[in-house]
């Protein structure tokens, strides 16, 4: 009872003021949180918000994105050559899924999975996650039809689970066109970089490697589809929003004429080399490499150990030697140098030299390829018996720089097609080329042996084919395709200005393949139709004087020091529709290995086109 | 004769209610009920529920401030033995969930005893400090009652264990303290010890308290896991803009995204909807609240009522300051929920029970304690 007291009282009054200036110091407080609380939803709602409102349309909507079919590839009479294998896949959303171990525990339930898969599963993830994290995972599985419809039916039980339809690339004859059909395979991150990010994220896509696969990506790829969803927090679907079903790849018609690969597959499969068959509209009609490969083993995804096998093989299986590998052309040039010595006039038709097997140039030997020589050669002669001296003489006359301006006009030294990744362009050499390339003044000699096909010229073997159509045509330029298109076939410029000088070319290679002598006359066609080409030994070492003294033979030489063996040809002769090009590596003389080749092949095109039987 | 004087002060007492304060806490019910309706699904009645809980609590209200002030002093002591003695309860006939024993099953609802607690410890304190002189306070003699009302509920409610609601009481407590004018140097020292004893303390706390400390600091750490409440509490809040997505059109909360979303987190789910602008709007109702409870706790005259408001203010700033600190991602998730707008039967009886002490006060302002 003591407050009764007015000592009392005041002490009341001064706990009072007491309390107020303590109130005070803690309402300073309280107020600087709240003003930290505002800062912070200020932070959160005006300058954060654009981003936390992505992060919650990312939270409620999922995509999923469809690979649309692939476009078939098809030969020019329609046969299916590349199509699409339906197949059940399955992937997870990492997003949507709570936990990775409770998903493989009822996946394995379904699956089969055994525990080293999942435990590899798993690491794959882990590296997912960091490098897509927003691409779902796809596991590497294929689905029979049972499992399928199992994941369907308990996808409640597996958030972020989706069981999904695909496709795999099954290519019908994977041996005989994998080069020039290619192969796809799953998109690598400069795939990615390149391709419309309409693409991206899409599960299982696989991309056009190289090849037509590469070349018509964009046609075959079509657009895919996609269907946008509401999920809730736990990955159940709410509602789908939104459903674009995609539009499928266009399909391919291409000028292959599927026999006639099979064939020429046939004729070098044991050899290392090339074919290639073009119409006289710069069609192809075949191009087949050789060793080939199982383009199937790529999509369904090709073992380590028969890759590197392949990697390790000298006779290189995975390159397309029809656009990427170079040769020397040899004696195949001679057309070329004979039609350019006849427009520059610098010899005529009957332009007489003497082969007496060797000649002698500013201190130098030359050798023509036969013992003993030609004797008294004229142009004709000189084509059909492809004698050496004949042509170094004409070179030496006519000059490295004006057969490089003939050699170019036929389209050497330059990239026949477009979007052929693997394609190589060679070199046509020429006095600035070299001053340019090689820093160094162009000297005789060289002259000499580029008119044989020798020293710095490098053709692909698809540029030698354009060619032979080039002079079989009449004289017209072309520009070889592979995709068949409806509209009228149209030829290009000409290229020769007197047709004369064409005739005297032709008649030479019908010679040489018709005539007694000739290069290629044991690989003559009989019949109605005949056939007409050149062939071209071209030399991968320099023969040395010692070895020309022991007669060293191309046989008992290691395989890849012998010479490669090359023919370009036409048929038939009376109306030239085809021409050919046939390359063997290392196969020994072009008489020897690759005409006897292309004759097979040029009969079954007889054979099949024409009627013509028992050649 | 005696009727007519009584009904008179009943009008009186009617009269003089703080309709300011009323008004306040009726429009934050509103908004609350709002909110509560926009995540309702039918399944669980919580708009229905929360709906009756608020009217129920709102007839407290009155009730209690129309109580005489000197009743509240005299059961104050009381009232927080009572309270204790839940709590005590809790630990053996409590309910479990999560691994922590917090309610007594009362049939109609399940009590929290923990959140009596806060406001019966404000209580005990007022009425201890309205009859210890200032001179004395820093006396330890006279210290030692008030440690013990302290440190008693708070190692029960540690042990439960619900170390949020703990640490709330033991804040509120200490601003107590420093409002009855215990020297500045007390609190020094209790800090250092605090400081000193801190790492035993943490290897007392249980792992998932440990976790969630930690998660605090790095919630991306672990998107999936513990950090998973706080990211997709920043999201909803944040993608609310400034405007919000409107009423009812909040897909964060309303496709499940957001944890506890009804109770602890109901802050985000309004802030989703309404925006900046509503979140702006909510805090300065509770900053308005707030010091209204102040200017009341000022023209009080009796120590008890000063005491007892500011610490009820402090409360409400503790409950408001913590929930929506750790909902944007600035203090760690401590279960601590937001006043009025959460849904929870004792936190919402608690916090209408204080305001209605604080309206007692209002009315009984003249009155003096002896």
């Amino acid at each position: 009872m003591e407050y009764f007291k007015p000592k009392a009282k005041k002490g009341i009054e001064s706990k009072g003021k007491a309390i107020s200036k303590r109130a005070f110091i803690l309402n300073i407080g309280k107020f600087s949180f709240f003003g930290l609380l505002i800062s912070r939803l200020t932070y959160l709602q005006l300058f954060e918000g654009k981003k936390y409102k992505v992060l919650s349309d990312r939270n409620r909507f999922s995509e999923w994105k469809v690979v649309s079919e692939r476009g078939l590839v098809l030969d020019r009479q329609n046969r299916i050559l590349a199509s699409n294998k339906e197949i059940y896949k399955v992937s997870i959303n990492l997003d949507l899924t709570q936990s990775i171990d409770e998903t493989f525990y009822q996946l394995t339930k379904i699956l089969n999975l055994d525990l080293l898969k999942v435990q590899n599963y798993k690491k794959l993830i882990t590296k997912h996650k960091r490098t897509k994290r927003f691409e779902p995972f796809v596991l590497d599985e294929i689905l029979s039809w049972k499992n399928f419809a199992m994941i369907n039916y308990n996808l409640d039980m597996m958030p972020g689970v989706f069981p999904f339809l695909s496709y795999e690339r099954t290519y019908t004859k994977p041996l005989e066109f994998s080069h020039v059909i290619g192969y796809i395979g799953k998109a690598s991150k400069k795939d990615l970089s390149k391709i419309d990010p309409k693409f991206h994220n899409i599960p299982n896509l696989k991309v056009g490697k190289i090849g037509i696969e590469k070349k018509f990506e964009k046609l075959m790829a079509g657009d895919p589809g996609n269907s946008v969803f509401e999920t809730d927090a736990k990955g159940k679907f709410v509602k789908q929003v939104s459903f674009y079903k995609g539009l499928n790849g266009k399909n391919i018609i291409t000028t292959l004429d599927s026999d006639i690969q099979v064939a020429a597959y046939e004729a070098i499969k044991n050899e290392s080399g090339s074919v290639i068959v073009m119409d006289n509209f710069g069609e192809i009609i075949t191009m087949v490499s050789s060793p080939s490969f199982d383009s199937n083993s790529f999509t369904y995804g090709i073992s380590k150990t028969e890759y590197k096998s392949y990697l390790k093989n000298e006779k290189k299986p995975l390159s397309n030697k029809a656009l990427s590998a170079l040769y020397p052309p040899g004696s195949t040039i001679k057309m070329l140098v004979t039609l350019s010595a006849l427009e520059n006039n610098i010899i005529n038709k009957n332009f007489k030299m003497t082969c007496k097997e060797s000649t002698e140039y500013f201190g130098q030997k030359y050798h023509c390829w036969k013992e003993n020589g030609h004797g008294v050669v004229d142009l004709k002669k000189g084509i059909s018996q492809s004698c050496d001296i004949y042509f170094y003489e004409v070179a030496r006359l006519l000059g490295v720089d004006r057969l490089n301006e003939t050699a170019r006009r036929f389209g050497l030294g330059e990239n026949v097609f477009k979007g052929f990744i693997e394609e190589k362009k060679g070199v046509v050499p020429s006095t600035k080329w070299k001053k340019k390339y090689v820093g160094q003044p162009w000297y005789l000699g060289e002259t000499i042996i580029t008119g044989i096909g020798q020293g710095y010229i490098q053709t692909t073997p698809i540029q030698l084919c354009k060619m032979m159509t080039q002079l079989s045509n009449g004289g017209y330029k072309v520009t070889p395709t592979i995709f068949k298109s409806d509209k009228p076939k149209i030829i290009g410029e000409k290229l020769v200005s007197d047709p004369d000088d064409l005739k005297i070319i032709m008649d030479a290679l019908f010679s040489s393949t018709n005539e007694f002598g000739g290069t290629s006359y044991r690989s003559r066609i009989k019949g109605k139709n005949l056939f007409a080409g050149k062939t071209g030994t071209s030399q991968v070492r320099k023969i040395t004087a010692e070895q020309r003294l022991r007669n060293l033979k191309n046989k008992d030489l290691p395989w890849k020091f012998r010479d490669h063996s090359l023919f370009v040809g036409y048929g038939p002769v009376e109306d030239p529709k085809f021409n050919i090009t046939v390359v063997i590596d290392h196969g020994g003389s072009g008489s020897s290995k690759a005409a006897p080749i292309a004759k097979k092949i040029m009969s079954k095109i007889f054979n099949k086109y024409y009627g013509q039987k028992n050649v | 004769m005696f009727k007519i004087l009584k009904s008179n002060l009943f009008n009186s007492k009617v009269r003089n209610l703080d309709w300011l304060l009323i008004f306040i806490v009726l429009l934050i019910g509103i908004i609350s009920l709002l909110t509560i309706y926009s995540i309702d699904t039918g399944q669980n009645n919580y708009f229905e529920k929360h709906s009756i809980r608020f009217l129920f609590s709102f007839v407290l209200l009155i009730v209690v401030a129309l109580t005489s002030i000197k009743f509240w002093v005299g059961s104050a002591y009381l009232f927080y033995i009572f309270v204790l003695i839940l709590l005590i309860l809790v630990d053996y006939f409590g309910l479990s969930a999560q691994g922590a024993k917090r309610w007594l099953n009362l049939g109609v609802f399940n009590l929290q005893p923990s959140e009596l607690m806060k406001v019966a410890v404000i209580l005990a304190l007022a009425r201890y400090y309205q009859f210890i002189k200032i001179d004395d306070t820093d006396k330890i003699t006279k210290l030692a009652l008030p440690l013990a009302l302290i440190i008693i509920p708070f190692i029960v409610v540690v042990k439960q264990p619900d170390l949020g609601t703990a640490l709330f009481i033991l804040a509120v407590s200490l601003a107590m303290l420093w409002l009855a004018g215990l020297n500045l140097r007390i609190f020094s020292f209790g800090a250092i010890s605090v400081l000193i004893l801190a790492p035993l303390s943490i290897s007392l706390l249980k792992p998932y308290q440990k976790q969630r400390i930690l998660t605090f600091f790095n919630p991306e750490n672990d998107p999936l896991g513990a950090g998973y409440h706080v990211i997709q509490s920043k999201i909803a809040i944040g993608s609310g803009g400034f405007f919000g997505k409107g009423f009812m059109k909040g897909s964060q909360s309303n496709l499940d995204f957001l944890p506890e979303k009804h109770t602890d987190f109901i802050f985000t789910v309004f802030a989703e909807q309404f925006g900046y602008i509503g979140c702006i709007l909510l805090i300065l109702l509770f900053i308005f609240l707030i010091i209204r409870i102040d200017i009341i706790s000022k023209n009080s005259r009796n120590t008890f009522s000063r005491l007892m408001c500011f610490g009820i203010s402090f409360n409400f700033f503790v409950y408001v300051g913590i929930n929506i600190g750790m909902v944007s991602g600035l203090l760690p998730i401590v279960g601590v929920p937001i006043p009025i707008m959460s849904y929870g039967g004792t936190a919402m009886i608690t916090t209408m029970f204080a305001l209605g002490l604080v309206l007692s006060a209002h009315i009984h302002k003249e009155e003096n304690i002896y």
